[in-house]
């Protein structure tokens, strides 16, 4: 996808460029307001990822800026704002995701792709990892044309390290993507622990379980790739 | 009553004086007489009385009331009569003098009522003249303190204040309007800190999340710097965690979650249970759920959440394995308890900022807190009881 990341703060920008070329992203970077301008009226992207603060001008106007050009492309809002009316502020603009920051790369990644998907491929298509078949309008997966029976909970698991092939994503950034604001709750992370485990087990069924490998003390990486041990 | 008695007592010496002056002047007369014809009058003339006695007694005058019968108005009529014993020349004497009352006690009783009458008169005009008064210049002090009390922070207006025809009201309202504006810029001001704070402190957090999620990423086989990796991460989320609870405090104390609507709190817990679900099931933990009454109180839909949610997760992460949760509803009261270890702190320092949770080291230790800041601010009187091994939470919504 080309990608063009408004925002800016240096160091965060140089982040998020660094992770989604890593994912095969093509991105481009505007560091202020008037940047922007110039790259949203110059080029076409596939998606834009936007910060709400810039020096010379908002996001907001930059958002209303590429509705009015009947852009098709998905916008990701990034901002500090995170109270629930930036939010809907920020969505009823035209934008298709809020994520407040401070954010998980890999969080950003996932909506990037979930967004990706909904715009390309808007019937009930599947896509595939490895041998399993993933459909996101209907929550569920398929192995082998069979349907595996999995919770909501693990459901997102699946989905999020799928969406994050071959990134380490630690147990800190699975249990906020799951649980969000009610992180504290989970004490030591065991919640996540036991969710992988029960996905696992459904997992293994299949014998693709050893996708999702364990980081020992730090987290998990999901992987379709054999890895030489 | 007093009145009427003290003003009697009044007329009463005033009758005893005249009928004393009479008496002497009578005196005079009957000794003139005496020594003009050489004997002396006995018998009655006008209302003068006079009798011969055998001896003149130590006390020798006094008065007294007396009733004497009216032939024209055949009716008995009150008198005040005084008693003279003299000797003239050698005899013993007698003198009475009658003084009717029907006068005088006519006269007190039209003075007296005539007096009251005015009196409540006076009165009434001076309370009704005092109202129209007090109304035309306290008016306007009162308009304006009508203004104040409606006054919201939160509006950008000034309050425009009637101009008053009395300088110290047109005064006040000038220095009133001059501190709502002060306060008004203080409060603006600090809208726009906390909002600075928040971006600010945000932004240096966000970066060193990226770093340290890109450092994953490198080829680090080193099970000693992964741990490294993974402690500054922690770390920098509890950081971000504090720096988000600490805003929201601030938020809530300075009222800046203005839509107020009434909720259902009911339907907010069962909402947020379905939600930690999974988080329960994975510890164990059994719900039970009594919602006997509903309970509606107006705030802001983000706040009533923030509430539960925090009430749900310490209920949770202060539990045991395999423990339990009781929710109850009753009347105005919802509780929310819980089984777990005995309290590592104060009961009294529970809702403090950071008290200590040594079962949750991820804990900011403000969760308690906020829940406490958002019932202070909503009418909500909350307070916890509980024993070594269960604790509950109880929420009385008053309104």
């Amino acid at each position: 996808m080309k990608i063009l990341v408004v925002e800016d703060e240096t160091a965060l920008l140089e982040s998020v460029i660094k992770y989604l070329s890593a994912e095969g992203h093509i991105c481009e970077k505007a560091l202020t307001f008037s940047t922007a301008l110039d790259k949203i009226e110059t080029y076409s992207y596939d998606c834009y990822i936007i910060d709400i603060n810039l020096p010379g001008g908002t996001g907001y106007d930059l958002i209303t800026n590429l509705k009015r050009k009947n852009n098709n492309a998905g916008i990701i809002i990034i901002s500090a704002l995170n109270t629930t009316d930036d939010r809907i502020k920020g969505l009823n603009i035209g934008a298709d995701d809020y994520l407040t920051k401070p954010f998980n790369l890999a969080e950003l990644n996932a909506r990037l792709k979930s967004l990706f998907r909904r715009i390309n491929f808007q019937g009930n298509n599947c896509f595939l990892v490895g041998d399993i078949c993933i459909f996101p309008n209907e929550f569920r997966i398929e192995i082998n044309n069979k349907s595996v029976d999995l919770t909501r909970k693990e459901y997102e698991l699946l989905l999020f390290l799928a969406s994050n092939q071959n990134r380490v994503i630690t147990k800190e950034i699975l249990a906020e993507h799951l649980w969000g604001d009610y992180i504290d709750a989970a004490d030591s992370f065991d919640f996540v622990y036991t969710h992988i485990k029960n996905l696992r087990k459904k997992l293994q069924v299949y014998n693709v379980s050893k996708y999702i490998q364990n980081i020992y003390g730090v987290g998990y990486k999901f992987s379709t790739i054999e890895t030489i041990n | 009553m007093g009145f009427y008695k003290i003003f009697s007592k009044m007329v009463e010496k005033w009758v005893n004086n005249d009928l004393s002056e009479q008496m002497h002047l009578t005196l005079f007369e009957v000794q003139n007489q005496y020594i003009k014809s050489g004997s002396l009058y006995i018998g009655v003339t006008n209302r003068t009385q006079i009798t011969q006695v055998t001896y003149v007694p130590g006390n020798n005058f006094s008065f007294r009331d007396t009733i004497i019968y009216n032939q024209f108005e055949q009716l008995y009529l009150p008198y005040r009569a005084i008693d003279y014993f003299t000797k003239v020349d050698t005899i013993p004497v007698k003198i009475t003098i009658h003084k009717s009352l029907i006068g005088t006690n006519t006269l007190i009783e039209n003075i007296v009522v005539g007096t009251t009458a005015l009196s409540i008169i006076f009165l009434i005009s001076i309370y009704i003249l005092n109202r129209y008064i007090f109304k035309q210049i306290w008016g306007d002090f009162f308009n304006a303190l009508h203004i104040i009390k409606h006054f919201d922070l939160n509006s950008d207006n000034l309050p425009e204040f009637t101009p008053s025809m009395i300088i110290e009201f047109n005064q006040l309202n000038a220095v009133l309007k001059k501190m709502i504006h002060k306060i008004q810029t203080d409060y603006n001001a600090l809208k726009q800190f906390t909002a600075n704070i928040n971006h600010e402190l945000q932004t240096p957090l966000a970066i060193i999340k990226s770093k340290i999620e890109l450092m994953l990423q490198s080829e680090i086989t080193n099970q000693d710097q992964l741990k490294l990796i993974e402690d500054i991460y922690k770390g920098t989320i509890r950081l971000s965690k504090i720096n988000q609870g600490l805003i929201l405090l601030t938020k809530i104390e300075n009222n800046l979650f203005i839509s107020a609507v009434p909720i259902h709190m009911n339907a907010v817990i069962i909402h947020h249970l379905e939600f930690f679900q999974s988080l329960t099931e994975s510890k164990q933990i059994a719900i039970e759920t009594n919602l006997m009454s509903d309970i509606y109180c107006v705030m802001s839909p983000e706040l009533a959440d923030i509430l539960v949610v925090n009430l749900l997760k310490n209920a949770i992460s202060h539990n045991l394995v395999g423990g339990r949760i009781i929710i109850d509803i009753q009347q105005s009261t919802l509780s929310i308890s819980n089984t777990g270890e005995p309290l590592a702190i104060n009961p009294e320092s529970l809702f403090n900022r950071f008290a200590k949770n040594q079962y949750n080291k991820n804990s900011t230790g403000l969760g308690l807190a906020i829940v406490k800041k958002i019932c202070d601010t909503h009418h909500i009187k909350i307070s916890y009881s509980g024993t070594d091994t269960f604790h509950i939470f109880s929420l009385y919504f008053s309104n």
